[in-house]
Parts: C-alpha cells; sequence; structure tokens
C-alpha cells in the first residue's frame, strides 16, 4: 500500500436499526468495538459519535461506512423530482411493469412499481431493432424538441432507457451529451446495467438517478465531516450491495448500488472469516428481530445476482439475501384450524417479547427460548437490559394449555417451528441453486442467530456451525473486511465464441474497472480481476456465472448437470452477458492466535430444553408418537461466558456461550471450539 | 387443538420446501418463455388418495384440479415405482389440452405413500390453429389429447410416447425440452421425499399429510362458521360467440359451504365450456382471498365445499366439448360470479368485478428462415375498485397471474414490433373508488401470421358494485397496412401479413360505490 493509505486508521461503521456499530482492528489487540443508539432523522450524527470515541481527531481516518440511505429513500418514496426518457409508445413501462400482482389471492391487488408520476415521463420518438439496428433515426430536431420539454419540467435527475438501448447505445448516448446542459444527474440505462428487459432495466435507471439528489448530499456532507474533524486525507468510502467498496463520489454518482449496502457487510464479513479458515462454501444466517437473513456464499467469487427492493426490481448486482418472517419478534398464536403458528406478525422493539415487559402479552419466539433455558435472563445484552422469567413462562403455560401442554412442551413446539422456516429457506437458497448444504458450515451472526443455528444444521447434515467473533457486529467487520471492488456487466446475447473473441469482449470494461479504481488511489499493482460469464444453453432461462478460461464450454455443461440434473449438448450455449469484477486488496482482517487445546471449565449450569434432540426429528430413536413435544429433553447445560473462552477452548453440549450479542446453543453431541480466529465453532461428535 | 396442531405449521414448511424446489428445478430447464417467463405452471404433493398436501402455485386454475388428477389416473393405469404418467384430457384429469401434466407414485418401502405432480402450459400442443387455444368447435379441433398414459416406465423413457408428442406438436424442440424440464422437476421432488422419509420415517411423513388436511379444512369451516346462513344468488354471462349464461345460489349452511351452478348454460359448440375442476379452483381462490387467516392449499378445504355443477352444461361439460377457452375465460367469469353472488352476502367488503377475462393473444407462422414460431400470452387490464381504494391499473386478476413477456424478448425472440404499451386511460368505471384502468398492445407481425385473440367483457364491461359504474368493454383489432382495421371475434383466427397490425384494448375494472358528484 502507498505510505498515504498506511497510515489512516480504518473504521467500519454500519448504521443499523437500532444500533450504529463502529469497529477497528488492531494488529496486536484484535477488533475495537463500540455501539451507539442510531439517530433515526440524521444517522450520520451516531456514525461520528461513534468515530470520535474510537478514532482521535488528531489521525486521519478511513472510514467505511455501511449506508441504508439510500434502502430507506426507496422504501419510503423520499426521492429526487427525477424526469424518465424513453422511446414512443412505452412511457407506461414503469406503471405496467410485469403485470402480476405481489401475491395470488389478492381481491384488490397493489402491486409495487416506481412511484414516478406520468407527466414526468418523456417519450421520444427513435426506434432500434432486437438487434440494435435503426428503424426510427434520432433527428436532431427531436433531440432538441425533447431537451426542451425535460428542460420545462425542471428535473433534479434524469433517467433515459430506452428500447434495445443494451444492443446500441448511440441514442441515450446523444440524447445524454444534450441533456448535459441541464447540469444534472443523468442516468443512462444502457450505461449502468445494459441488459434485455425494458422494465427491469428502466427502473433501475430511473433509481439510480432518483436517488442521486438525496444520497449524494448526504454522502459528502459526512466526508466534509471526517475532512473537518479528522487530520488530513480523511476520507469516506461506502459498502455497496455486491460488497465491496467505493470511494464517496462514485458511490453518489450511482446510488442505486447501494441497496442493499448494509446486509452487504456481514456477507463480506462471513465469506472473509471463511477464507481465512479455509471453509469453502458456506450458508449464512442472520436472524435478527422481525426476520431472519439467509445467503449462499459459494466459495472464491462472491455470488451476485439482480436484487429486490421493496417488490421492485433492480438488475445492479447484489449479493443474495433471501429474507424469511421468523425473527426472534415474531408472534405465535393458535390458528382458527387448530395449529400452532409462528409469524409472520412481529412484536417488533415495542411492545417486544413478553419477557422484555414493556407491554407485550403475545409469546414470541425469544419468549420461548427464554422458557426453554436458552437465554439467562441476566446476561442478555451484557446485563443492560434484565429479562422476565415468569411472564415468559406465564405467557407459554397460557398458550400451551389448550393443547394440554406445559409451558416448556409449548416452548419447544415453538422453536420447532421457526426452525422449520429457517431450513425452508436455508434449502430454498443453496439446493435450488444445485448446491447440497451438507458439505458447508453454517456461519451464524446477528442477535439470535447462534439459538437456532446447531439445529438447523443437523436438520440440514450440514458439517457444523460457525459463530465468529464479535458476532453483534458483524456487518462493521464485513465494512473493514471489503475491498475495493467495481462490478461491471455488459450484455452479450451471442453464442460463446473462443478465447481470444471473450478477452476482446473484456477488454473495455477492464480499462473502465481499472480506470476508476485507480483514481480512488487503489495502486494499479494491487489490482486483480476477474472475468466471468453469465451462461445459459439456448433456449433456457437458468443462467449461471462461470469464470473466464480453458475448458469453459465443458465447465458449462457440468455446471448445467449439477444443477439441473442433465447436460443438453445438443444445443447453442449462449453467453447472456459479462461481468468484469475488479478490486484492490482487502485489509488482512483475521490475525491467527496461538492454539492451545484444553477443556473450558465452568460452575455455572442452567436447567435448558432440546428439542433439537426430540421428538419426531429422530424417528429412529423409536418416538412414535406425533407431536411428542414433551420427549425434548431437559438437562443440565454447561454455562461459558465467551469473553473467557480463549483459542484452543473445547466444550461439549449440552451447553450455552453467553456474550453480549447474544447467545449460542451447544445442544447435546455437539461439541464446540473456539479456533485460532476467535470464532465458535460447533459441530456434531460423530464428525469431530 | 390437540397435540399435533404443534408439528402441523413444521410439516407445512418441509412439505413447501419439496414443492418450491421442484418449481425451480422446472423454472431453470424449461425452454418457453411461456414457462420460463411468464411461470406458468405449478408443482404440487398429494397423499397416497391423491388428495392435494402441498402446492408451489403461480396458477390459480391448476390448484383446483390437482386433486382430481390421481383418481382419473387411477381408473385407466396402475402406476408402479419408476413410472411417469404423462396427461392433458381435460375429461381425465387435466385442465385443458394446453397443460400438460406430469405425475408419479412416490413408494416407500414397497408401499405408496403419495405423489408428485407438476403441470406446465406448452405454447402449442397441436390442433387446427398455432396455439390450440382458438375457436374450434369439439376436443378434437384443439389439439393433441393425451389419455393418461406412461411416458417413462421403471424410470426409462418410452420413447414411442415422446415420438408421438413431437410429431404432433407444432414446435417439437421445445415441447420436447419442456416435458424433459417436467420430469426432472418430478425427480427432485422425490429426491426431497426420500430425505424426510429418511429424518421422520415415513409412517410419520404419512401421518403429516393427512395432518394437514385435516387442518385444512378445519379452518376452512371455522371461517364459513363465520358467513352469514343467508341464500344468496349471482348470475353473469359470458359475451361473444361463446355466450352463456352461469349461475350461482351459495349458502354457508353449519360450517359447509354450499355452491349451486343449476341454471348455468348447457354445454355450448366451441371450445368456452369448463368442467369441475375449473369451478373447484375458483372456489378455492375465492375462499382464499376471503378469508382472515391464510389458509393452506390442500385439499383439506374442498372437505367443506358442496358443488353441485349440472351436467353436460358450461360448468361440467362432457367429451367431445372444447374447453381451451374455458379454461381461460369461462374460469374467470364463475369467479366473477362466486364473488358477486358473496358481495350480496358480505356487502361492502367485496370490490367490483375486475376486468373477467385474460385476454388470451396467440399467433404463429414461419420465419423468415423457414422455422416456425408460436407464441401465446395473456395480458392485464383493471381491478375493480374496492373498500380499500381505486382499482389497480393493467394487472391480472384473479384466475392469472401470469407475467407479460418484455417487449424486448418478444422482439428478440419473435417477428414481430410492439408499437405501442400503454394504460388505457378512463378505461375504469367511475365510482366513488374507481375501477383500475385496462391496457392497450399494439404488435406489428414482421412475417405474416395465424393470429387469434380470444377475450370476453368485449360487449359489456366489468359491472360496478354499491353504485359504481361498468368499466369499459375490451376490443380487439387487426390493422392492415392497408385498408380499413377489422374486429378481431373472440376466439376466430384471422391471417395477419407482414406489416398488420394487432390491436389489443383490455377491460377496466368496475367502479366501487357511487361516485362524487359531478363526476360522470
Amino acid at each position: 500500500m502507498s505510505d498515504q493509505t498506511r497510515n489512516l486508521r480504518r473504521v467500519g461503521i454500519d448504521t443499523g436499526g437500532t444500533f450504529t456499530d463502529a469497529v477497528t482492528a488492531d494488529a496486536g489487540s484484535g477488533f475495537h468495538v463500540h455501539k451507539v443508539p442510531t439517530t433515526q432523522e440524521q444517522p450520520a450524527r451516531a456514525v461520528l459519535q461513534a468515530l470520535e470515541i474510537l478514532v482521535p481527531s488528531s489521525a486521519a481516518v478511513e472510514l467505511v461506512h455501511g449506508t441504508t440511505h439510500a434502502t430507506n429513500a426507496l422504501l419510503t418514496g423520499r426521492l429526487g423530482r427525477t424526469v424518465v426518457v424513453t422511446t414512443k409508445g412505452m412511457r407506461d413501462v414503469l406503471a405496467i411493469g410485469r403485470q402480476d400482482r405481489d401475491s395470488l389471492y389478492q381481491l384488490e391487488p397493489r402491486p409495487p412499481r416506481p412511484p414516478q408520476p406520468r407527466r414526468l415521463i418523456v417519450e421520444v420518438d427513435e426506434r432500434l431493432d432486437a438487434d440494435g439496428g435503426v428503424i426510427t433515426r434520432l433527428t436532431a430536431a427531436e433531440i432538441k424538441r425533447v431537451v426542451a420539454k425535460v428542460a420545462a419540467l425542471k428535473p433534479q435527475a434524469i433517467a433515459i432507457g430506452l428500447l434495445h438501448s443494451y444492443r446500441n447505445d448511440a441514442h441515450e448516448q446523444r440524447l445524454a451529451r444534450a441533456l448535459a446542459r441541464l447540469k444534472v444527474p443523468c442516468v443512462l440505462s444502457s450505461a449502468l446495467v445494459p441488459e434485455i428487459r425494458e422494465y427491469e432495466r428502466l427502473t433501475t435507471a430511473w433509481a439510480d438517478a432518483a436517488l442521486a439528489p438525496v444520497v449524494a448530499p448526504a454522502l459528502e456532507q459526512l466526508e466534509q465531516s471526517l475532512q473537518s474533524g479528522w487530520a488530513a486525507g480523511s476520507r469516506l468510502r461506502v459498502l455497496r450491495s455486491d460488497g465491496g467498496t467505493a470511494a464517496a463520489a462514485a458511490a453518489a454518482t450511482h446510488p442505486v448500488h447501494l441497496a442493499l449496502s448494509g446486509p452487504a457487510g456481514g456477507l463480506a464479513a462471513a465469506r472473509s472469516l471463511a477464507d481465512a479458515r479455509g471453509d469453502g462454501a458456506v450458508l449464512t444466517l442472520d436472524m435478527g428481530g422481525t426476520s431472519t437473513d439467509v445467503a449462499l456464499l459459494p466459495a472464491g467469487e462472491m455470488p451476485l445476482q439482480p436484487m429486490s427492493l421493496g417488490g421492485l426490481p433492480l438488475l445492479a448486482r447484489g449479493l443474495p439475501i433471501h429474507s424469511v418472517g421468523t425473527g426472534g419478534g415474531s408472534l405465535v398464536r393458535w390458528d382458527a384450524g387448530g395449529a400452532l403458528a409462528v409469524g409472520p406478525a412481529s412484536a417488533g422493539a415495542v411492545p417486544g417479547p413478553v419477557c422484555y415487559g414493556r407491554g407485550g402479552s403475545q409469546v414470541t419466539v425469544t419468549d420461548a427460548h427464554l422458557v426453554a433455558g436458552r437465554l439467562r435472563s441476566e446476561a442478555f445484552l451484557g446485563g443492560e437490559f434484565s429479562l422476565d422469567p415468569e411472564a415468559a413462562h406465564a405467557a407459554l403455560a397460557a398458550l400451551g394449555k389448550p393443547a394440554g401442554l406445559r409451558a416448556e412442551e409449548a416452548a419447544a413446539a415453538v422453536l420447532e417451528i421457526a426452525s422449520a422456516d429457517m431450513e425452508r429457506a436455508l434449502r430454498r437458497v443453496s439446493l435450488a441453486e444445485g448446491h447440497d448444504p451438507r458439505a458447508f458450515h453454517l456461519y451464524a451472526f446477528g442477535g439470535a442467530g447462534g439459538l437456532h443455528a446447531a439445529w438447523v444444521a443437523a436438520r440440514l447434515g450440514m458439517r457444523g456451525v460457525v459463530i465468529p467473533p464479535h458476532a453483534g457486529a458483524f456487518s462493521a467487520l464485513g465494512m473493514l473486511a471489503a475491498p475495493p471492488r467495481r462490478t461491471l456487466i455488459r450484455s452479450i446475447l451471442e453464442v460463446l465464441p473462443a478465447a481470444r473473441q471473450r478477452r476482446a469482449w473484456f477488454r473495455p470494461l477492464e480499462e473502465r474497472a481499472c480506470a476508476e479504481l485507480t483514481a480512488e488511489g487503489v495502486p494499479r499493482s494491487h489490482l486483480r480481476l476477474r472475468r466471468l460469464l453469465e451462461m445459459h444453453s439456448s433456449g433456457q432461462s437458468g443462467c449461471f456465472a462461470l469464470a473466464d478460461g480453458p475448458r469453459l464450454l465443458e465447465r458449462f455443461h457440468l455446471e448445467h448437470q449439477r444443477r439441473f440434473g442433465y447436460r443438453r449438448e445438443d444445443q447453442p450455449v449462449m453467453v447472456a452477458s459479462l461481468r468484469l469484477v475488479a478490486e484492490g486488496r482487502a485489509q488482512a482482517l483475521w490475525p491467527r492466535h496461538r492454539c492451545r487445546r484444553h477443556q473450558a471449565a465452568s460452575r455455572v449450569v442452567q436447567d435448558c430444553v432440546f428439542p433439537e434432540s426430540a421428538g419426531a426429528g429422530n424417528a429412529r430413536a423409536g418416538n412414535t408418537r406425533a407431536g411428542n413435544a414433551g420427549a425434548a429433553p431437559r438437562l443440565r447445560a454447561a454455562v461459558h461466558a465467551r469473553a473467557d473462552l480463549k483459542a484452543g477452548a473445547r466444550l461439549r453440549g449440552p451447553a450455552l456461550v453467553t456474550e453480549y450479542s447474544g447467545t449460542t446453543v451447544v445442544p447435546p453431541a455437539w461439541g464446540a471450539e473456539i479456533d485460532a480466529y476467535g470464532a465458535l465453532v460447533l459441530q456434531p461428535e460423530e464428525k469431530q | 387443538m390437540n397435540l399435533e396442531g404443534t408439528r402441523l405449521m413444521v410439516y407445512r414448511h418441509l412439505f413447501a420446501s419439496v414443492t418450491e424446489e421442484m418449481g425451480e428445478a422446472l423454472r431453470h430447464s424449461a425452454i418457453s418463455p411461456n414457462i420460463k417467463e411468464r411461470l406458468d405452471f405449478s408443482c404440487a404433493l398429494l397423499d397416497a388418495d391423491g388428495a392435494l398436501v402441498a402446492h408451489a402455485a403461480h396458477i390459480p386454475v391448476h390448484l383446483g384440479s390437482a386433486h382430481l388428477t390421481v383418481p382419473a389416473v387411477l381408473r385407466e393405469i396402475q402406476p408402479e415405482h419408476g413410472d411417469v404418467i404423462v396427461l392433458n384430457d381435460p375429461h381425465r384429469g387435466g385442465t385443458h389440452l394446453n397443460d400438460v401434466t406430469v405425475v408419479a407414485p412416490f413408494y416407500r418401502d414397497g408401499r405408496l405413500l403419495g405423489y408428485l405432480l407438476d403441470r406446465a402450459h406448452h405454447a402449442d400442443i397441436g390442433g387446427a390453429e398455432p396455439g390450440s387455444m382458438s375457436g374450434a368447435r369439439d376436443i378434437y379441433g384443439e389439439g393433441l389429447i393425451l389419455p393418461p398414459m406412461r411416458l417413462l416406465r421403471a424410470r426409462k423413457p418410452v420413447e414411442d410416447v415422446w415420438r408421438l408428442f413431437a410429431a404432433n406438436v407444432r414446435d417439437p424442440v421445445a415441447g420436447r425440452g419442456d416435458l424433459e424440464a417436467q420430469v426432472a422437476a418430478l425427480v427432485r421432488g422425490a429426491r426431497r421425499l426420500v430425505e424426510l422419509c429418511e429424518r421422520f420415517g415415513s409412517d410419520e411423513v404419512g401421518r403429516g399429510m393427512r395432518g394437514l388436511l385435516d387442518h385444512g379444512e378445519r379452518l376452512t369451516r371455522s371461517q364459513i362458521l363465520a358467513w352469514p346462513q343467508r341464500r344468496v344468488v349471482a348470475t353473469d354471462h359470458l359475451d361473444g360467440p361463446g355466450s352463456a349464461r352461469i349461475r350461482c345460489a351459495l349458502q354457508c349452511r353449519n360450517g359447509r359451504l354450499h355452491l349451486d351452478f343449476t341454471g348455468s348454460s348447457a354445454q355450448v359448440s366451441g371450445s368456452w365450456n369448463t368442467h369441475a375442476a375449473v369451478a373447484t379452483s375458483a372456489v378455492f381462490y375465492v375462499l382464499q382471498a376471503l378469508s382472515s387467516d391464510e389458509i393452506p392449499e390442500t385439499s383439506g378445504t374442498l372437505r367443506c365445499v358442496d358443488l353441485h355443477l349440472p351436467t353436460a352444461s358450461v360448468v361440467s361439460s362432457e367429451r367431445p366439448s372444447g374447453v381451451a377457452a374455458g379454461n381461460v375465460e369461462t374460469s374467470q367469469r364463475i369467479a366473477d360470479v362466486v364473488l358477486q353472488a358473496f358481495a350480496r352476502l358480505l356487502g361492502r367488503r367485496l370490490p367490483a368485478c375486475s376486468q373477467g377475462t385474460m385476454n388470451n393473444l396467440l399467433f404463429g407462422g414461419t420465419r423468415a428462415d423457414g422455422s416456425p414460431f408460436v407464441y401465446y400470452e395473456t395480458l392485464g387490464g383493471g381491478a375493480g375498485g374496492g373498500p380499500g381504494g381505486p382499482g389497480a391499473s393493467a394487472v391480472q386478476v384473479h384466475m392469472t397471474n401470469t407475467r407479460n413477456t418484455p417487449v424486448e424478448i418478444l422482439e428478440a425472440e419473435l417477428p414481430v414490433r410492439v408499437h405501442l404499451l400503454a394504460v388505457r386511460r378512463g378505461s375504469g368505471g367511475a365510482g366513488h373508488h374507481p375501477g383500475g384502468d385496462g391496457l392497450v398492445k399494439e404488435i406489428e407481425m414482421l412475417q405474416p401470421a395465424r393470429v387469434t385473440v380470444t377475450g370476453t367483457r368485449r360487449h359489456s364491461g366489468a359491472p360496478g358494485a354499491f353504485g359504481g359504474a361498468t368499466g369499459a368493454p375490451g376490443r380487439d383489432q387487426l390493422r392492415p397496412a392497408q385498408g380499413r382495421s377489422r374486429r378481431l371475434e373472440a376466439g376466430e383466427s384471422q391471417d395477419a401479413e407482414a406489416g398488420d397490425r394487432i390491436r389489443i384494448e383490455t377491460p377496466g375494472g368496475g367502479g366501487w360505490g357511487r361516485p362524487p358528484p359531478g363526476s360522470m
């Protein structure tokens, strides 16, 4: 790294719904984490507060920030006044979308569409065909008319999306040149996401344009605060949805790439830890209060796919995050058909679970954990917040009564349902993509991940569970772990050619990515380029990305066989798009500690219910009674404070490991160990 | 509430997971845009009696037919382990000929545990016209009829059946590829069921299936018990050449829902007829949409429903009646009628009528290079205004929820050019909450093509409710490059020359509640 970069103090800060987490890494003493309450109206205030505590103003700081600004602006519709320019006849493309409703059983559908007023959409008389050939020429007179019309609408930003511009961008480019004199951000769909499908491409361009007037000033202001509050050379980088970082100015230019900035942090951290541990592909489980996010991270390349936010499709690539409705705050009830049901309604933070004592009266998943003895009421959030086990017990007893269940039995039943929902989600993200989860570890983080992780991993037959260090501030760690990155996409839609032609296709993308990153101060010698082709068998839509290189065709057929169960060699292999990933070096984040294997001691024990080793889930144990929740064993579990466990410490289930941000359950017949990186690794004894 | 109640949702998640995975496998490996882009398919898990236990649904009309398939198969064939049955005969467990169904028994330790099924709409299944959905006089003219037959025997393809299939469809490469994808989805589902049996034991898996069916029954009954027991009647018509009356008398009694379609027209010539699966699907849909609790999609619901369908009628036709349009159009009208009956029972909770059609567009011909092309899509329109606000515009309603094909995909894959895709302003009926607008799509044929548009609500629009106005009816035209525009009658195929345009204007939704004064 250059001298200038070396003197910078790097801090990762993630703005979450409740807390803003800040982390610095220090080669000698490890991570320093600081949490401050998020300041909802002005998120930057909490960011600067946290920063002041971790970095003295005499130092220069490089802040890597995970921002929810773009996400929230899109979800609430607080956006800049945007004019959309599109091909004649296509003015209503944004209003019509894909014409489907967001769920089947709706008598009054309200399908999500970009909230773009029709009067701010301008049609232009031009037309290309599907090969990019010109059918209606874009005349100088027409350009003049369009510019005048757009100017009269007084836009803060402009999005241009013409039919088939992913094939030929000449018309979009000419319009953009003419519109430049309005001096507002102007987004070209053909430059941002040159891919087929007009609604999705135009929606992406629209979102990018509409976000610019709100996101850019906020980032600019934060960077100015850094530069005035800390030493010269201080600067801001922002985590994008692809799990890489960009300089503030670049991030502000195309804010649509920030749509999943926050959640990308956890995945970037998981990938970085998995690389350090040599784990290959992993599944992630991030269980929060209202929902649980799951994702599959294959070895090597980060999997990127088009995103969806609030029902709007964004072609910009992001890490694939799949949310399910079950979180710690999910409400439990008997439905009218006599089934115990969990979620999707949530108690949220207020009133929250019954055990929070803030007025919640309906049982939640968190209450079930507490009654099952899987949470330590006095250790919750480092003891800053005490739980009310009696209230939770009474609520679960009342819940179980109609079915003749004791409180603990009812709790076991609730936890079983929540785990089944997570299992379904993990299957969807792995098996549906042709991966077999049995070869993977499950990386669990977020407040409640450790409570379910071993259970779900056992059901999926996975190798084990990894609870990273600082699992409660893991996203912020990801900000530190993420390298500077550019992901560029180019639509191709041609039969797979020879290597020489592929290299020629990639060249302009390489040049652009390198130029952008070196302009951000990334030394050219640090740049690593990865060339991927998103391919499919002719006529099929199932697209997947493979790295360019030797034997590409054969690797395609192998992958097709793995995903779909058969080879389709009689049809040509098509290249849908190119994906170029350029990145600088990531900070080496995970120092290896010396591991001295030893048995961890604990004098604290707690009675704890383990539904994971009970009931019908274990048919071979001879349990034949359906719903035999009573069979969940109640065992004496050793309680360990994670802070006391050094590298190499081993313990056997049943046990609980508590830390500030959450609790990890080690079920019977499972063992756990702190590895050289400080991660808590759980494995079934049979696999140890 | 019984002890099993604590585990029902566990089963529900796990069984749903099986069908979801089948759906992913099918979507990824299918060939035709209708399946991969428009998601016109569904996957199901059935118990050993053929009752529906779990369903990954995109298409409501498939839902009510899944449980009829296995009994129809068993009347003719006793499938064994490793067999895959194919069928599409609407009078023997199918829906309409384009929906090709594959179903396989699932055996465990020599015992039948259940069935896996998937159903996908093939863009062409032979017959008189490309797309196989135009106005044939009877079912023989609609396309290839597949009675239940073995497509695989002991896991080996029965090549004769595959060859017969390929020989009868206009695009055999796509047809065969889609069928292969359908079989691959079954294989994937079976693999997952094996895992569930290993984990729980097959007895427990069977018990889970029965438990979910009982649960669905209890949920549905509790919903029906909450409704008034008054008898109500509603009637509506199909306009156009298939003109037929649909009448439904509805009454909730002691936790059972009685629906009597006596008074509906006798079966008609042409393809506007339907059979029990369609009415069942419509009832399923309406119950789900009205229910305050989410009712899992199982046959348990149907145990609380008494459906009386007069024989040889438009709602329960017999061979050789055609059903191509019935499946997509009459199904919408049946849903409209059941909803109108519920509006009489439950009042202003119900919205006004939505567009009430799928606006089926079919065309086919030969490309410049001599290869054939066939295309099918359905178009959205106006949703009815309702208690929650104005109706949505240009959206699929009730019995379908398929996506449109993007203009860029359409033009890249077919010799056509789309000149206009727009919301059809002013087509929604006026009201306190007005109906949503339909849409307009204008497509130029770049090669000669045979064109059919099958839609209803072309003569009279979607009725308003509680004082709201009727929505504008739809309109379909062939606009030749030279000469006068011609009206395209529903279900009637016409030749279009290169340069001719098809213009479809879909109906608006009905208005809800009296419009504010001065607004009409």
